[in-house]
């Protein structure tokens, strides 16, 4: 299946059809042949090691090193001479591990001080890399439980895994507070945390969370520069999970950033300026009601925009950012300021998040990102508007709330964490109107569903809506697909569209190679023919070709609400000929709707948008028709003549 | 600058004792040493000396060290070696010394992870003395478990030959009263004993903070305790910093002035006006409402005459509504009965266990000073009035909604740190004052809350700052004279002209004997340095002590004319306290040390402050002519 090897050859050739944008990461330098007969000898020697591990639960803390190497040698990945020194050492502390697990050892699992580990992602089974900083005081047989700031990289284009493994073996960092684990996260390279990189935050701290005994209460968000931009996205986004949010300099939205301008004629397109309501921090202020929160940037600091933003938005919803700034200080962290943000950060970490807070304010604009605290919206009226849920505990057995653009949601507390009385059933105000629903179960736990009927608010047996809605982690755009596990399905039949059929092995193989580039794992590739019932219920399918050459589309294509025949891409009222029109779209899987299937796109910002890490957006909504007389750029997969959002019934 | 030379402070103690000569000094003078045992610690203090040169004098750990050299120079120096077998004492201190010197030119510091007994130091912010105390360190004490620790402060009874020599060496082998379990116990020396009055209250707070930097102390944690003085102590700083603590355990003692003393407060032989107005400085009977904010248990046995301190805090504690919780040792005289001892160790377990909240939804409030003007998440800026009681009443009335009831304030903070402020961070909190609305700026996102309130007339408003423009008594610098040596202070020796020989004569006197009261009562060498030597640096760090009048000292010639005061006449000196001109942050005194230093030898109940801002001195008889306070606005 890891079949992408023999297709690497023609990256080059491909990359050179698009115009040229700088290439991120840059092109290696050259390796001395002596060099590069060593470190392969060294990663023949270690592969060999790690195969008679492939069973082990720590492989990936080997893997790491493993991966990292050959990454470098295969990709043309070594920047500077000095990282061929430091891929052998990584070689070396492969080996020293790999031995050690042979031995039913594995010392690094307690050790203290600077700690690299890996996981295995779920996406596209690749190894990723995480630091750790572990505290002094850390004891795998202490009776206690540790707090975690995670934080997140500033932007490094030739940030390979050889130079992070290298960088988190030797360099503390920026903070490392007191009886804490400070979890270094790689993100997948340089992306600010966002689609996979987003992802692997997750993956990464439940990883953590399997070996060490982590706090939930007491998880902090920081980063610094691009890490700023990542700590607000995640800090806003997820804002009932961290017990503080810190981030420092960076950016907190696309438009104003990048000084786009958002009409006429080299305005953005609509559907690309809806999508800046996913990632942009602003959007998503009011959700820092629920969590502590402190910016810092230097005094003269142009990325000072991104807290002025933040200030403002905040300032919108009635709270006041608190701001730390570095007295005549340029893109960096002045000492005092450190100082002064640890020790708010270290009496904010003492008392903890609360799980279960009498109010929760929550606003979003996809299901995407639909939960907060004991809040969960399971089906808004409409996408890429925004969504608000306040909720408050108002007595003991009384919750008022308050929605607007919400069509189904839940109240869940877990158990031990509902006040409500257990004795009584509860009474939920919803926008004015009182529903009863059953009270907390006898482990102090509550659930209750509700949803809007004809404007009417009734309770709901269970969470959403019934047949084929738009629901959390099923809602689109296209590049959602790309957050789970995904296989590539690569047509081997004959095309009904022949004319297409270059642009779509050219975007297919495009894909690949950006995957492997920007998200830093091989995409896993398998023929249409090979596809098994197994992998249609575990993962999204990227289906490449048309239903004359693709089997898997051939057997949904009638359920897919675009047509494609060898007359033309139908969408609703609109025909385009088939010999130059190729769709894109995003759909749940007609053979498993729990997952979805993807026609002919990898993820959607191309070349251009590498350069600068508030670019990194979605550039397609949840289908598009590309026009493919116009060749591919460093921005487009063609001209898109038609694109939108399904309905909420993922109707056109 | 350090150091006076020996000669002088000899002369010095010689006119002090020829010039008052009191019936008995405290500490009491000391024994006659050996000549061989002489020589051979001064040898010794001497070597260890050598030693501790040898370690950069910037070492963070150097007091560590300092404390048994300084400890075994003042016995040595101002004959402090009480009996006999402290001679030992001191022989093996300079050993524990010159150990701590090997260990720490080794890179090493052992004692820093230890357990059981240990003593250490830090250097004091007042006169740069190094300052001794003990800790008992639990046998579960490590420096890298992820712990934050209990720290019970224990405060010492009364003994007047507690020199360094002897606190060291008594807390190098004795746990103590008590010693609770997964505690660190601070035992405090207090600089010796003044009940932790006056300097002594500030070696309570630097010697906190030396622990907190040194072991990860739980803030909310803290326990103040002690028995007999130590028990006085713990009224005192129990009452008046309520807001610190997690729980307050005075033993015996006394908890007031006047009844205590039995003093007759009208007629002949009563206390002057102002004296009895510092009453309200320290007394801990005016300050029993703040009790309200922490947990309090008083212990006396049964027959023991210091029972009466508790009695006192008992009524006024009633006055405030409070029910004072008492243990009470069956038939004992003045000790521990061991019942009550488990008994006061469970009841205070309890309340660990369950910690301080620094940020509670109601906070009762009292002083009459703004030396004392914080609780919790109340700061009181302005008073109307000095000496006078004021108080603060505050609660969370609701998700955006405070309650204050304020008299005799003129200005106040409502300040919750990072964390700490549970109003709603997305509204504008409305802050009742006296039954007056206002709105206030709501919460910061990192649930800080800072807003600041100010009276015109009698009508409150939002105001931007703490800060009064203009010259204002505040937190810090609202006197009375003893004020200026709570914090770092330095002598102006004049060196000019003066004005009249006769004052020249009393000002050399009283510098004198000020510098040999604070070394035997304070236990440091005060600062001093000659007029024409003062710094800018100098004046921007420190309250300046101006000996002389106008004519022999040059820096309060500079300052004079903007003084509230003009000179007196001949045979009368004044003496006050007053924001420095060059630099109102500080204070400038005339003319005095601390300024009760005669009664330093009765009881620690009399040690109180003896003058308010400003006296007239008649020179001739050391009388005071006339004496008062200045206004909230530092005018007379």
């Amino acid at each position: 299946m890891r079949c992408v090897l023999c297709v690497l050859p023609l990256a080059a050739s491909l990359l050179s059809a698009q115009p040229a944008s700088k290439p991120v990461p840059p092109p290696g330098i050259e390796v001395p042949s002596t060099d590069r007969a060593e470190l392969e000898a060294g990663l023949a020697r270690l592969r060999t090691a790690t195969s008679k591990l492939q069973k082990n639960p720590l492989i990936a803390d080997v893997l790491i090193y493993q991966e990292a190497v050959r990454y470098a040698l295969q990709y043309n990945e070594f920047f500077k001479a000095d990282e061929i020194a430091k891929a052998k050492v990584l070689l070396a502390h492969g080996e020293e591990r790999a031995a050690q697990l042979a031995q039913g050892q594995a010392p690094w699992t307690t050790a203290t001080g600077l700690v690299v580990r890996g996981y295995i992602s779920k996406i596209d089974k690749s190894v990723q890399p995480y630091g750790l900083v572990v505290p002094p005081s850390y004891s795998t047989t202490a009776p206690h439980r540790w707090r975690l700031d995670t934080w997140f990289h500033g932007r490094n284009e030739t940030l390979s895994e050889v130079n992070f493994l290298a960088d988190r073996e030797r360099n503390i960092g920026e903070f490392s507070p007191r009886d804490t684990i400070v979890l270094h996260l790689y993100g997948r390279f340089c992306n600010a945390s966002k689609f996979a990189g987003e992802v692997d935050l997750f993956e990464a701290m439940d990883a953590v969370k399997r070996h060490y005994a982590i706090d939930d209460n007491r998880i902090l968000v920081r980063g610094f520069s691009m890490g700023g931009g990542s700590a607000w996205h995640i800090g806003t986004h997820y804002a009932g999970l961290w017990a503080a949010v810190a981030p420092g300099a960076g950016f907190s939205e696309s438009a104003q950033f990048l000084h786009l301008k958002l009409t006429g004629d080299d305005a953005p397109p609509w559907w690309e300026q809806k999508l800046y309501h996913l990632y942009d921090a602003t959007d998503y202020a009011i959700n820092l009601y629920n969590t502590p929160t402190i910016a810092y940037n230097g005094e003269i600091d142009p990325q000072k925009q991104a807290a002025d933003m933040m200030e403002k938005a905040m300032a919108e919803e009635g709270l006041r950012m608190i701001r730390v700034v570095g007295p005549q200080t340029p893109h960096r962290y002045h000492p005092e300021s450190k100082i002064e943000i640890d020790r708010m950060l270290d009496a904010i970490a003492a008392r903890g998040r609360d799980p279960y807070p009498r109010k929760v304010r929550f606003t979003t604009w996809t299901l995407a990102y639909n939960q907060m605290k004991w809040v969960t919206l399971d089906a808004m009226e409409k996408h890429w508007e925004r969504a608000r849920l306040d909720a408050e505990i108002t007595g003991e057995s009384g919750v008022n709330v308050a929605t607007s653009n919400v069509a189904a949601f839940t109240l869940e507390m877990g158990s031990g964490g509902c006040p409500l009385d257990l004795a009584r059933q509860a009474v939920v105000t919803i926008d004015g109107q009182k529903v009863t629903a059953p009270g907390p179960m006898s482990d102090r736990s509550w659930t209750a569903h509700f949803r809007k009927d004809g404007g009417k608010w009734t309770l709901g047996e269970i969470a959403g809506l019934p047949g084929m809605h738009k629901r959390h982690g099923l809602q689109g755009p296209v590049d959602d697909a790309f957050l789970d596990s995904f296989l590539f399905v690569t047509p081997t039949g004959t095309p009904l569209a022949p004319g297409v059929a270059p642009w779509v092995a050219s975007e297919e193989k495009h894909a690949i190679t950006e995957w492997r580039r920007q998200f830093r794992g091989e995409a896993q590739v398998k023929d249409d023919k090979d596809v098994t019932d197994a992998e249609i219920a575990a993962s999204n399918l990227i289906l490449w070709g048309d239903p004359g050459s693709n089997k898997v589309l051939a057997r949904i294509a009638d359920r897919l609400p675009v047509k494609w025949t060898a007359d033309g891409v139908v969408v609703g009222k609109n025909r385009y000929a088939a010999s130059t029109h190729a769709p894109i779209l995003i759909y749940p899987n007609p053979l498993n709707p729990k997952k979805y299937v993807v026609v002919n796109s990898g993820f959607t910002f191309r070349e251009f948008d590498y350069l600068n890490n508030a670019r990194q957006i979605p550039k397609l909504p949840d289908y598009a028709v590309v026009d493919t007389s116009t060749p591919p750029n460093d921005r487009y997969p063609g001209k898109i003549v038609l694109a939108g959002f399904f309905n909420e019934d993922w109707m056109l | 600058m350090r150091l006076l030379a020996l000669s002088v402070l000899s002369a010095a103690a010689g006119l002090a004792q020829n010039a008052a000569a009191p019936p008995k000094t405290v500490p009491p003078p000391g024994v006659e040493l050996p000549a061989q045992t002489r020589a051979e610690l001064e040898a010794g203090l001497h070597h260890l000396r050598a030693s501790i040169d040898k370690i950069a004098p910037n070492h963070p750990l150097l007091p560590d060290l300092l404390i048994f050299h300084e400890a075994v120079r003042y016995a040595l120096q101002y004959n402090e070696f009480f009996k006999a077998d402290e001679f030992a004492k001191a022989k093996n201190l300079l050993e524990r010394g010159e150990e701590r010197a090997a260990q720490l030119a080794d890179g090493k510091a052992p004692w820093t992870t230890a357990t059981g007994l240990v003593v250490r130091g830090y250097r004091s912010k007042i006169d740069q003395s190094v300052q001794p105390y003990g800790l008992v360190v639990p046998p579960s004490y490590s420096p890298a478990a992820a712990h934050r620790w209990r720290l019970d402060t224990w405060f010492h009874g009364r003994s007047e030959t507690l020199s360094e020599v002897n606190f060291l060496a008594d807390r190098m082998r004795n746990p103590g009263e008590f010693s609770p379990r997964d505690t660190i116990v601070l035992h405090l020396y207090g600089r010796f004993c003044n009940a932790s009055k006056f300097a002594g209250e500030v070696d309570l707070f630097e010697a906190l903070d030396a622990v907190k930097r040194q072991y990860a102390i739980d803030e909310n944690r803290v326990i103040d305790r002690g028995f007999s003085m130590g028990g006085a102590t713990a009224w005192h700083i129990g009452a008046h910093f309520a807001g610190l603590w997690a729980a307050v355990a005075p033993g015996a003692g006394f908890s007031e002035t006047a009844q205590y003393q039995k003093l007759k407060l009208t007629g002949e032989g009563a206390p002057p006006w102002w004296e009895q107005k510092l009453w309200h400085l320290y007394d801990a009977t005016d300050y029993a409402a703040n009790l309200y904010n922490t947990t309090t248990i008083a212990y006396n046995g049964e027959i023991d005459p210091q029972k009466q301190a508790a009695d006192m805090m008992e009524q006024a504690m009633a006055e405030e509504g409070m029910r004072l919780t008492r243990v009470v040792g069956p038939q004992t005289a003045h000790k521990y009965h061991p019942d009550s001892k488990i008994q006061i160790a469970a009841m205070l377990d309890a309340i660990a266990e369950a910690g301080r909240d620094p940020y509670p939804r109601k906070v009762r409030f009292t002083t009459w000073t703004l030396a004392y003007n914080r609780m919790k998440w109340v700061t009181v800026d302005a008073l109307d009035k000095h000496w006078e009681r004021a108080r603060l009443n505050a609660s969370i009335a609701g998700d955006s909604a405070v309650d204050v009831e304020t008299s005799n304030v003129a200005a106040f903070t409502l300040e919750m740190g990072t964390g700490g402020c549970p109003l709603d961070v997305a509204h504008r909190p409305v802050v009742a004052i006296n039954g007056q609305k206002l709105t206030a700026p709501g919460p910061f996102s990192d649930r800080s809350w800072v807003a600041h309130f100010r009276k015109a007339g009698n009508q409150w408003t939002v105001v931007e700052s703490a800060e009064i423009p203009g010259l204002h008594k505040h937190h810090g610098v609202q006197g009375p004279v003893d004020d200026a040596f709570l914090d770092n202070f330095l002598f102006v020796s004049p060196t000019g002209t003066p004005q009249a020989p006769a004052i020249a004569a009393w000002v050399k006197a009283q510098e004198q004997k000020a510098i040999f009261e604070w070394r035997r009562q304070f236990r440091g060498d005060a600062q001093v340095r000659d007029d024409r030597d003062v710094t800018d640096a100098d004046i921007a760090s420190s309250n300046l002590i101006l000996w002389g009048d106008p004519g022999s000292n040059r820096i309060l010639a500079r300052i004079m004319d903007r003084l509230p005061v003009k000179w007196p006449k001949e045979g009368v000196a004044p003496i006050l306290i007053f924001p420095n001109p060059l630099n109102p942050k500080k204070y400038v005194v005339l003319n005095s040390g601390f300024t009760f230093a005669d009664y330093a030898a009765k009881s620690n109940s009399l040690q109180t402050p003896k003058l308010p801002d400003w006296a007239m001195i008649d020179i001739a008889t050391g009388k005071v002519r006339s004496a008062g306070f200045f206004n909230e606005d530092w005018s007379l």
